[in-house]
């Protein structure tokens, strides 16, 4: 699978995007998760806080409410004790210098309460506790703004139950203003430190119960508006939270601080408990330290958490991601991997199908696509196939007129660039097409007589004529070749614009010197009748002369043009000839069937009546178009040719009688000759059968009173005679062999050569004889006459081969020439070549009788046969070089020599 | 016309040169067959003997070259005769004539022997025709009551 490096594959894509999607899903739902968590955790503070504020405000207040009820149970007491007071300082005349405040205290109130006498400067002014003497409240300017509000009505003020900051001890405070509204006088009940436990207690239960609820508040604090902390009297605020405290007192509200180091964050919530009914504000602020690592401890385990199942989330996102976009991927990868088989080349290839819907749409559609593609390029391959073969029929077509047509493409512009030629200009240019074109096509190689032809020619051509011209042109050797030179403008169909010139032409040399030898032939033939010593006729098929040649008129002896449209019989053909033959008859039968009259002669007349003899020869002749131009009679005086002739069949007549006649006294003799050698060996062997047969009863029967000389006379006669009977038999077989029918026929003279042998066998009994029979191609022969021949030299060759410890002898042939040499060579004695003339002769013989047996009559037999046959025998030899005897045999028939009765 | 047989004239010989006929009998005589032999000098004579005395040799040797009546005339004559022709006919000439042969078998001749020259040749032909035709060969006559 091709991947470029710009391309990532799908399924990479997909689990990227899928793994995208996880991570985002994992992160978001994390995130958004661990945030609401975490919301949900700090709202959960939060709310705890807030809760826990609330409730401790609640409950403050609740305690104070208590406390106030409490308080107020003290306000008749008090109530009294001002009444008391302001009747004393009535009676003191509105001079709080003479009243004695101490026995005031003592008598009236039993030293339970202590009083103060504020005035308009919001001064303690007089007191019977000396520690608050000259207390300023104005140095508190709630408390100062509280008082002068006072000041000028009347009633009776009660106060808070506070604790006095130097001493901590609770005092009830009540405030009655002076009716002349110079002072306020104040009585300050001293706790119950019953009470004073209580409500420490009480704080305390608080403190605790809130901590119990709230895990986050790792302590609570609670502080009077004076900084003092409640259930811890020694306490002393340090700088910074006294700072703090001043700040929540001045704001009136809470805050909060972070302690970073720590990770504690401090509420400090300010509890409202200011009455305005009342003098004191018993407001508190309480510190809440929480401990944020609780809360951060948790956010951290729920992010941790978080992140763990983040992680988990992610790793199986990935591993569903990588599963699915594998999954996803794995159909469009296999279609992939088929339709990349496919553009490989292999069409038929199929794409394995998958269970989605959209993939076997695509599926079945690439397989419609493939299909149509198949067909397509089966059809291109179609026509492929086709103008290849076109293509080719059109090259092979080309290459087999290139030697005498041609054809080219030239560019439209002046220059006649060559764009393409189909096939090679050489057979007729001489020269290549890059050579034609280089030198600049027919310009450059026409005829200097045919430029102006030439010129004509692209005259036409550029005015967008096709044309056509007979030129010549020079090949490369400077021989002229005529060329019929076609060009064609060829236009864009689109635009009508010239694209090129299309120029075609075959080389017309041989037509047009054919055109010239026809009229050089024609004039010629013109010349050639009119001149001609032949009797030149052109008859209608009427038999009227339609032309007569010269030579003809004065031959027959009439005037120029006056045979011209007579008819021919009864001018130069008689009617009835010589013989009595219907000449005329003859030659209007042949004016109307030249064909069947090719060639005629008859008797002609001239006009003086004299006759000729003429031998004719008829031809129908017709015009190119068929019209017929009448009969063409050319004839030739064989006058003296017939008389020729009569004369030569007369002596052939008489030679044939002669021969015959010959042929019969041949034949005679023949019969003659047969029936006297019949006769003669009969007759003649008898006697010689007498001799031997009386000779043989003398010596078997008689012989024992006979002399050693006696025998031997009687061996010599018998002897003789046998020798006589043989000569007999010699004449007999020569006479038999130069007469007799010759039946010539086809034969294989190895077959014959075979049983000569075969015959010969006794001869070679007892000795080493090598015979080799080398190839002996088929002849014409007769059969018994050849066998002769090989008995007779074959059987020489064994004689004069006996004195040789290995006889060689060899038969073959070899050609000379047309001619099949056959021959006979023995290694025997040989003999003299200047006696060869003699051998072939009747009883010749070269060797001595005693020494080599024979009637000497053998090889004269042989040369008569070999003669008969139309050949001829020759020897080579030496003494004691064995001998070779050759002959051919001539080309003859059966002579068909008649059998002799 | 039939007439007993003899056993004289078993072979019937009909020759005209007499040294032949002296020689032929002289070998015959070596076999004791001479008394067997019937000679006819010409051929006139032969055909008397066969259709005139009505004899039935078992083999009749025959020369071609005969007076009055020539060898092969006798030739036909015996063998177209119905009784005769089965007598075998033994043509016994000098001639080896390919023409002579022909002729003779045409007529239907049983053997044709030429005449050897040397006379021991001759005397061993002799005695094979007399061996071979007399001993040998069978005749339909064999099956014949006598």
């Amino acid at each position: 699978m091709k991947r470029s490096s710009d391309t990532r594959p799908f399924s990479q894509t997909l689990y990227l995007a899928t793994m995208l999607l996880v991570i985002g899903i994992v992160c978001g739902m994390t995130l958004v998760d661990y945030q609401n968590a975490e919301k949900n955790l700090r709202d959960h503070q939060d709310l705890l806080e807030n809760e826990t504020e609330i409730n401790l405000n609640n409950t403050l207040h609740l305690i104070d409410s208590g406390l106030k009820l409490f308080d107020d149970t003290m306000n008749v007491q008090m109530e009294e004790g001002l009444g008391l007071l302001l009747r004393e300082y009535a009676v003191a005349g509105g001079d709080p210098e003479r009243m004695d405040l101490v026995r005031i205290r003592r008598e009236a109130f039993r030293d339970k309460m202590d009083i103060y006498i504020i005035n308009t400067s919001n001064v303690i002014q007089y007191s019977t506790y000396p520690p608050d003497l000259n207390l300023n409240f104005g140095e508190d300017p709630v408390f100062a703004s509280y008082l002068d509000r006072i000041r000028n009505t009347s009633g009776f003020y009660p106060d808070r139950v506070v604790r006095e900051p130097e001493t901590g001890i609770l005092r009830k405070y009540a405030y009655a203003p002076t009716p002349d509204h110079r002072f306020i006088l104040e009585l300050g009940l001293i706790g119950d430190r019953f009470r004073e436990e209580r409500q420490r207690l009480k704080y305390t239960d608080t403190i605790q119960r809130i901590k119990a609820v709230n895990p986050y508040i790792d302590d609570v604090r609670i502080f009077t508006i004076q900084k003092d902390q409640v259930g811890n009297r020694q306490f002393k605020p340090d700088a910074e939270l006294s700072a703090r405290l001043d700040r929540a007192i001045e704001t009136r509200s809470g805050f909060e601080v972070f302690d970073e180091p720590s990770g504690r964050k401090v509420r400090y919530c300010y509890v409202d408990l200011y009455d305005e009914q009342y003098g004191s504000d018993l407001s508190m602020i309480v510190e809440l330290a929480y401990n944020t690592r609780p809360l951060a401890d948790a956010l951290a385990n729920l992010l941790r958490y978080h992140l763990l199942v983040a992680f988990g989330a992610l790793g199986l996102g990935f591993l569903g991601a990588a599963l699915v976009s594998r999954r996803l991927a794995r159909p469009i990868q296999t279609l992939v991997g088929d339709v990349n088989v496919i553009a490989g080349g292999d069409l038929d290839h199929e794409i394995s199908s998958s269970q989605a819907e959209e993939f076997r749409i695509l599926t079945s559609s690439i397989m419609t696509m493939v299909g149509q593609l198949k067909g397509t390029i089966e059809q291109l391959r179609q026509h492929q196939a086709n103008l290849s073969e076109s293509e080719d029929r059109y090259r092979r077509t080309l290459a087999l007129v290139s030697d005498y047509a041609y054809c080219m493409m030239l560019a439209p512009d002046g220059d006649w660039r060559l764009v393409w030629t189909a096939g090679d200009l050489r057979p007729i240019f001489g020269r290549t097409s890059e050579e034609f074109d280089h030198m600049g096509g027919l310009p450059a190689i026409v005829h200097d007589d045919d430029r102006r032809i030439l010129e004509r020619h692209i005259e036409e051509v550029l005015a967008n004529r096709p044309f056509e011209s007979d030129l010549r042109v020079f090949d490369r050797d400077g021989t002229v070749r005529w060329l019929s030179h076609h060009t064609v403008p060829v236009c864009d169909p689109a635009d009508g614009q010239v694209v090129g010139y299309y120029a075609a032409g075959q080389e017309i040399t041989t037509r047009k010197r054919n055109e010239v030898a026809l009229r050089e032939s024609e004039e010629k033939y013109r010349q050639l009748v009119e001149d001609a010593n032949s009797i030149i006729l052109r008859l209608g098929p009427d038999g009227r002369i339609w032309y007569i040649n010269e030579y003809a008129e004065r031959f027959f002896g009439f005037g120029p043009g006056e045979l011209l449209g007579r008819d021919v019989v009864g001018t130069i053909v008689p009617e009835i000839d010589s013989k009595g033959e219907r000449t005329g008859d003859l030659v209007h039968a042949i004016c109307r069937d030249p064909e069947g009259h090719t060639i005629n002669q008859n008797e002609n007349m001239r006009r003086d009546g004299s006759r000729a003899f003429i031998s004719w020869t008829n031809r129908r002749i017709l015009g190119e178009d068929g019209t017929p131009l009448g009969i063409l009679c050319i004839g030739n005086d064989i006058t003296r040719l017939r008389e020729a002739e009569e004369e030569n069949r007369r002596l052939n007549a008489e030679l044939e009688e002669r021969v015959r006649r010959r042929t019969e006294d041949l034949r005679q003799a023949n019969r003659e000759l047969e029936s006297f050698t019949y006769s003669v060996s009969h007759d003649l062997r008898s006697p010689l059968r007498a001799i031997d047969g009386y000779v043989y009863l003398l010596l078997h029967e008689h012989g024992e009173g006979l002399s050693d000389r006696q025998t031997q006379y009687l061996d010599l006669i018998s002897s003789n005679a046998r020798q006589m009977a043989r000569l007999i038999d010699g004449l007999l077989n020569l006479s038999r062999a130069g007469r007799g029918v010759m039946k010539v026929q086809d034969l294989d003279p190895s077959m014959v050569v075979k049983e000569v042998i075969d015959e010969l066998s006794g001869e070679r009994h007892d000795r080493n004889v090598e015979i080799t029979i080398g190839g002996l191609p088929r002849c014409r022969a007769d059969p018994t006459l050849l066998k002769q021949v090989f008995v007779n030299l074959i059987g020489n060759a064994l004689k004069f081969t006996r004195g040789r410890d290995v006889a060689r002898i060899e038969i073959g042939s070899r050609r000379e020439g047309e001619d099949t040499v056959y021959f006979v060579r023995d290694n025997g004695v040989g003999f003299d070549v200047r006696y060869a003339h003699n051998l072939f002769k009747v009883f010749s013989r070269l060797h001595p009788a005693s020494e080599y047996e024979g009637t000497g009559v053998g090889l004269a037999i042989v040369q008569r046969i070999i003669e008969r046959h139309g050949g001829r025998i020759w020897v080579d030899s030496a003494p004691d070089q064995g001998a070779t005897f050759y002959f051919v045999l001539g080309e003859v028939e059966n002579d068909g020599t008649p059998v002799v009765e | 016309m039939m007439e007993p047989q003899s056993w004289n004239e078993d072979i019937l010989l009909i020759e005209d040169n007499p040294h032949d006929v002296e020689l032929i009998l002289h070998v015959f005589e070596w076999s004791n067959m001479r008394d067997h032999v019937r000679v006819a000098w010409d051929g006139q004579e032969a055909i008397d003997a066969l259709f005139l005395e009505g004899i039935r040799p078992r083999v009749i040797v025959l020369d071609l070259k005969l007076p009055k009546v020539s060898g092969l005339e006798v030739l036909r004559r015996i063998k177209e005769d119905a009784v005769l022709r089965e007598t075998p006919v033994v043509v016994f000439s000098s001639s080896a004539e390919e023409r002579d042969l022909a002729i003779s078998y045409g007529l239907g001749a049983n053997s044709y022997i030429v005449k050897p020259v040397e006379f021991d040749r001759f005397a061993e032909v002799i005695r094979e025709i007399g061996c071979y035709w007399q001993m040998v060969n069978r005749r339909p006559d064999d099956y014949r009551s006598r």
